[in-house]
């Protein structure tokens, strides 16, 4: 246990500085981006009112009032998710190659440590996990920041006030990173973590196999895939659905622990037995 | 324990963040307005039972919600298992599924179901999808003896092979060892041009054979250039025998509009019932005064209701299928303050009116009148409780009623 939770620690420290840089990037852009939207709001609104003298109502008809739904639209706030989301993606894939390809072919040292092989594995696994969860955190934190800097700056009349629930499901891709039910939250990261072994499994049989086990590594993942989403393919092909709609739950869950179980034990057995330095 | 530091502060932060949003989103409940029908006059046990349909909105963000005289449930408040059983389930769909959980598997239409004391009955229509292109359809049967718990599954190919696109089941009826079975058939012919017609099939299912195929037919004045449109009047949700099945038909005009689009503009309609014992189909024959142009429609066993709005108020007629005779025919005056337009709906011979929207400076009024007397038994109007500030600009629109 020991071990697993060194390797985790040391895996996270390997990533921590673009991590830091990822959050910084996010929390310099979207504050900055609260700021300018309002800015530029108050300013148009200054314009239109005071200027341009038109009514205060008028105003509101045809621009609407600032919110926070206008702000979470905006490049400032997805640009940095899209960001992170991209990074992390390329981290799934950078976090064992670098093993292989960095200065000193560190993998060697990895599968040389007095610990079950399946530790690195795992380790990575929950990296990645932290590291994804982590990013939705800050995010959670900086929204309650992000709507205080809009009251600041724009005034009560030209504002809608919303919640942070509201804020989140305005937004349809906030709504998806984070859903209002925490059964739903488990059931997206659920579902993306599976595909996280998935990948990393798939990783391994190229490691294993080289160029034989990138196609080997694409079959093992279509069939995963495919496992996964069976009483769907049934429905969608064959019009069958005998089941109902908590009952399809069911089953999808058992689906999706086992094909996890499947990926942790086709990668047991090939970082011990197949994988090559 | 320091140096774990990069995997006990993100957790921490990660347990900490999350844990209390959704903590929070739990314990908040919600704060959305309660709405409550508040009686001026009449009798509150007549909206003891009824429930409202709407979507309340602030902003751009839209909630669907229920209002019934004992409380308010948004969409969003459901659980998750509440939301997976699905929202909207009709109650009748939700009984058979508890009593016949294994029959019910995979029944989800309620227009193919039909139910009486000995047997539960589930039709579908099967095509072998081949893109907008005519196609073989069938119809797959299946039979629960409710007794014996014996299950009598069968397939009839669809006459006319080829020549229908689409075969929407609307209705199933079963008198003795007859089942009629009612569809809309959906066809394209050379030109490109849709049709619908709708179809009586009447099979026999102790041969397992279709004996008859009939079309619901009414009288030939359509001209060329009309569009028509036919449905069946029946609530999908009655899943009983009934004697006759009401159909509706509307005969349609395009008419330009003022930016230059077309719409289809209705100029006309009519009634037709089909006899279910007999086969007989004839139209209704009402009296020029009651126009079923821009009305609804209701059929309660074999009484036809049918109420329209109009400027003096909202003109009911109750038609008797088996006497063929007007029972009643009024308009109901409304208090002169309402003008906006209202929600009317006739459920068990009570005509229930509701406005279409409620807000800050608009109140929705309530109303419950018995169609036969033009008595009004309920009078009041849906009022807001629990109104945060941030609702203040909020927007409550009722589109539909039911009773439970």
């Amino acid at each position: 246990m020991r071990s697993y939770f060194k390797l985790v620690n040391f895996e996270l420290g390997r990533f921590m500085k673009i991590y830091l840089v990822l959050i910084g990037i996010t929390i310099i852009s979207q504050i900055a981006g609260v700021i300018v939207k309002s800015r530029g709001y108050l300013s148009e609104a200054n314009q239109a009112i005071i200027v341009n003298s038109m009514p205060k109502e008028q105003f509101l008809e045809q621009f609407g009032q600032m919110s926070m739904g206008t702000f979470t639209q905006s490049i400032w706030f997805m640009g940095p998710i899209a960001l992170c989301i991209a990074a992390l993606i390329f981290y799934c894939f950078f976090i064992w190659y670098r093993d292989w390809f960095g200065k000193n072919t560190f993998i060697y040292r990895l599968l040389m440590l007095p610990t079950a092989r399946l530790h690195v594995f795992l380790a990575k696994v929950t990296t990645i996990f932290l590291l994804v969860i982590g990013l939705v955190s800050i995010q959670l934190i900086l929204l309650p920041i992000e709507s205080m800097i809009l009251k600041f700056i724009v005034p009560i009349d030209l504002r809608a006030d919303l919640g942070i629930m509201e804020i989140i499901s305005n937004s349809r891709y906030l709504f998806v990173l984070v859903p209002d039910s925490f059964i739903q939250f488990i059931i997206n990261y659920g579902i993306g973590f599976m595909v996280v072994f998935i990948i990393f499994t798939a990783i391994l049989f190229e490691r294993s196999f080289r160029l034989k086990g990138i196609l080997l590594g694409i079959v093992y993942s279509v069939l995963s895939i495919i496992v996964f989403i069976f009483p769907l393919l049934l429905e969608i092909f064959f019009g069958v659905n005998y089941l109902y709609p908590t009952e399809l739950f069911v089953t999808e869950v058992i689906l999706a622990i086992i094909v996890i179980c499947a990926a942790i034990w086709t990668s047991n057995y090939l970082i011990n037995k197949k994988v090559t330095v | 324990m320091i140096r774990y530091w990069k995997i006990i502060s993100i957790t921490l932060i990660i347990v900490l963040t999350i844990g209390t949003f959704y903590i929070r989103s739990a314990m908040a409940g919600n704060d959305y307005p309660e709405f409550v029908f508040d009686k001026q006059s009449g009798n509150e046990n007549e909206v003891v039972n009824l429930t409202l349909l709407g979507d309340f909105r602030v902003g751009v963000q839209g909630n669907p919600l229920e209002i019934s005289s004992e409380e308010t449930v948004y969409a969003n408040e459901l659980s998750f298992f509440e939301r997976l059983r699905g929202i909207y389930m009709s109650a009748e769909l939700e009984r058979l599924q508890n009593s016949y959980r294994n029959f019910m598997r995979g029944k989800d239409n309620i227009s193919g179901i039909f139910e009486d004391e000995k047997r539960l009955v589930y039709v579908d229509t099967n095509g072998n999808y081949v893109r907008d292109r005519p196609r073989e359809y069938t119809f797959d049967i299946e039979i629960l003896e409710k007794d014996s718990k014996d299950k009598l599954d069968f397939t009839v190919t669809i006459p006319e092979k080829n020549k229908y696109n689409y075969v929407y089941m609307e209705d199933v009826q079963v008198l003795d060892n007859v089942m009629k079975v009612t569809t809309v058939n959906h066809s394209v012919n050379g030109n490109g041009y849709g049709s619908e017609e709708i179809h009586v099939y009447s099979l026999d299912i102790a041969n397992q054979k279709l004996v008859n195929d009939e079309v619901i037919q009414l009288s030939p004045e359509q001209s060329s250039g009309q569009n028509s449109y036919m449905y069946l009047v029946q609530d999908e949700s009655d899943i009983g025998l009934t004697t006759y099945l009401v159909f509706k038909k509307e005969y349609m005009e395009e008419v330009e509009q003022a930016d230059g689009n077309y719409y289809n503009e209705s100029i006309g309609s009519e009634l037709i019932t089909y006899h279910l014992a007999s086969g007989e189909q004839r139209p209704i024959p009402l009296p020029e005064e009651i126009n079923t142009l821009n009305s609804s429609v209701y059929l309660d066993d074999s009484i036809i209701y049918i109420d329209k709005t109009t400027d003096q108020g909202i003109k009911v007629s109750m038609f008797n299928l088996e006497s063929q005779e007007i029972e009643t025919s009024k308009t109901i005056k409304l208090p002169a303050n309402l003008t906006e337009p209202l929600n009317t709906k006739i459920m068990d011979g009570k005509l229930y009116v509701v406005g279409y929207e409620v807000s800050k400076n608009t109140k929705a009024p309530l109303l419950v009148i018995d169609v036969e007397t033009g008595k009004t038994l309920f009078e009041g109007i849906i009022e807001t409780k629990n109104l945060e500030e941030n609702h203040l600009e909020y927007e409550m629109n009722i589109y539909d009623m039911d009773l439970k």
